[in-house]
């Protein structure tokens, strides 16, 4: 994450918090700016409530990191989901992974964000994470 | 390299039975921190300040020592000892002699310090009977041949004796501020970790809501990543715990021989798990004595797969030979795309194939 760009002295790491993960991820959002929350496999629906509520109190951004988005129990503002990946770059025994290019499917809650598919660099040939440019 | 002033209390080092040095201890911040708000405590008995903006304030390094001295001397008498120096290392061991070490100055003033000072009884046991017994005559040992001898460890020790990285690893107590912040009274402000690398009100909510879950939970809980050089993605990122925290991030990765360019896997398994590597015929792949495929890879098996995958696109092998002692490590990286897209790194050794990270 680093090489594409994220600063790390301004960014903390909690690991398995088990039990407490939904304490932690409310209390997270009472400071930081932006919480990524992987949660368990179980997600209570008052449990995601709080955490909705709570980073709407705090302006602050839950991303939730789940294998499918029905998982999460309420409705996002905006859901993203990668479609398909390809690896750049790397060859039948030559060259090595370079650039990753992900179709990514955007839609917004109640259709407030137009449904579409976005081409993303994840990472680009440079390392950093954007839109395919030429979309 | 920041330039620092350490403050040393020997008869505070050792913990005793009654906890009495920490709370001492926690004294002893409390008034430094009246003087250097920006005082952190290193382990039991050891602190350390940024020397710029007290020495300018106080008329230079030896005055911030000589004012801190006297505040203490209630306290401690003269069991206290301040040095300054660029760097953690070369000020810990600065303040043992009461020295101020010039700017610039700090390789130059370790090159005479025993190789005892790096705190590793093996290395300096082996360096001794190479007849290198002094940090000045390690840091001029050939980067390559401490990489061959005594793997990243080695290098990171060579690194410190030659001044090129300010803090030796185990030098903190990664246990001590969560110690110090677990004492009755409230702990002084600064002993609570200062970094997210500004002061601005978002930084201080960030480092609040932090801290408190480390209270709320488990002190080792909230961690921080910090790189560092390395062969494998495994060796490169480090979690320490949140308190425990020096210069995070910041230091600066010199290229390293061996290491595969990014990017990197983002996940990285701590215990590579075994893969079977086939080529179309279903012979074993594995990587021959001059460092190449002995066939064509076809498909791959992990372990945690029920069925083989399709290699749809590899690259490699690139060979990495380490030394330790004359036995040869000979192992190689191959990173593999599988027909369902997945990319993954892996690493022979020893005839067999690991799967060591994914490129989730």
């Amino acid at each position: 994450m680093a090489e594409m760009g994220l600063d790390l002295r301004r960014a903390v790491f909690v690991s398995r918090p088990r039990a407490g993960w939904a304490d932690v991820a409310a209390e997270m959002l009472d400071g930081m700016e932006l919480v990524v929350l992987h949660p368990p496999d179980r997600i209570p629906h008052g449990a995601a409530r709080v955490l909705a509520a709570r980073a709407r109190e705090r302006r602050a951004a839950l991303v939730v990191i789940v294998d499918d988005p029905r998982r999460w129990p309420l409705p996002a503002e905006v859901t993203l989901e990668v479609e398909g990946s390809s690896w750049q770059g790397i060859g039948m025994g030559d060259g090595r992974l370079s650039a990753r290019r992900c179709e990514v499917s955007v839609r917004g809650r109640h259709g407030k964000v137009r449904e579409r598919i976005v081409p993303i660099w994840l990472p680009s040939p440079a390392g950093t994470v954007r839109v395919v440019s030429g979309s | 390299m920041e330039r620092l002033i350490v403050l040393r209390c020997p008869s505070l080092a050792r913990e005793g039975q009654e906890g009495e040095e920490l709370r001492r201890f926690a004294e002893v911040l409390t008034t430094v921190v009246r003087r250097c708000p920006f005082v952190q405590p290193v382990r039991l008995g050891l602190a350390v300040l940024p020397a710029r903006a007290p020495s300018r304030f106080f008329g230079g390094e030896r005055a911030v020592c000589d004012l801190l001295t006297d505040d203490l001397s209630d306290l401690l008498g003269d069991k206290v000892s301040l040095g300054a120096a660029d760097g953690l290392f070369a000020a810990t061991l600065a303040a043992r002699g009461g020295l101020i070490v010039p700017a610039e100055g700090s390789a130059e003033f370790l090159a005479h310090l025993s190789m005892a000072t790096l705190r590793r009884p093996e290395l300096a046991a082996t360096c001794q009977r190479l007849g290198v017994s002094t940090l000045g005559r390690f840091a001029r040992l050939d980067v390559d041949r401490v990489i061959e001898r005594f793997g990243t460890e080695g290098v990171h020790c060579h690194r410190v004796a030659s001044g090129l990285e300010g803090e030796l690893d185990g030098l903190r107590d990664p246990t001590i501020q969560t110690r110090l912040a677990a004492l009755d009274e409230p702990p002084p402000l600064a002993v609570q970790p200062t970094f997210f690398g500004g002061t601005s009100l978002a930084t201080e909510r960030a480092q609040a809501a932090a801290w408190r879950v480390q209270r709320r939970f488990h002190p080792s809980m909230v961690q921080v990543a910090r790189l560092r050089a390395g062969h494998d993605p495994s060796e490169r990122a480090v979690l320490v715990p949140f308190a425990s925290i020096g210069d995070l991030g910041t230091e600066a990765l010199a290229p390293w021989p061996g290491q595969i360019p990014a990017p990197s896997p983002m996940t990285v398994l701590s215990t590579p798990e075994p893969v079977e590597l086939v080529d179309p015929a279903g012979t074993p792949v594995t990587v021959d004595g001059r460092g190449l495929l002995t066939g064509v890879p076809g498909q791959i098996h992990l372990a945690r797969s029920p069925r083989p995958d399709e290699v749809a696109a590899w690259a490699g092998p690139w060979p990495l030979t380490t030394r330790w002692w004359g036995d040869r490590r000979r192992r190689a990286r191959l990173q593999v795309v599988t027909s369902s897209g997945v990319a993954l790194l892996l690493g022979a050794e020893h005839g067999r194939w690991w799967m060591l990270g994914r490129y989730d």
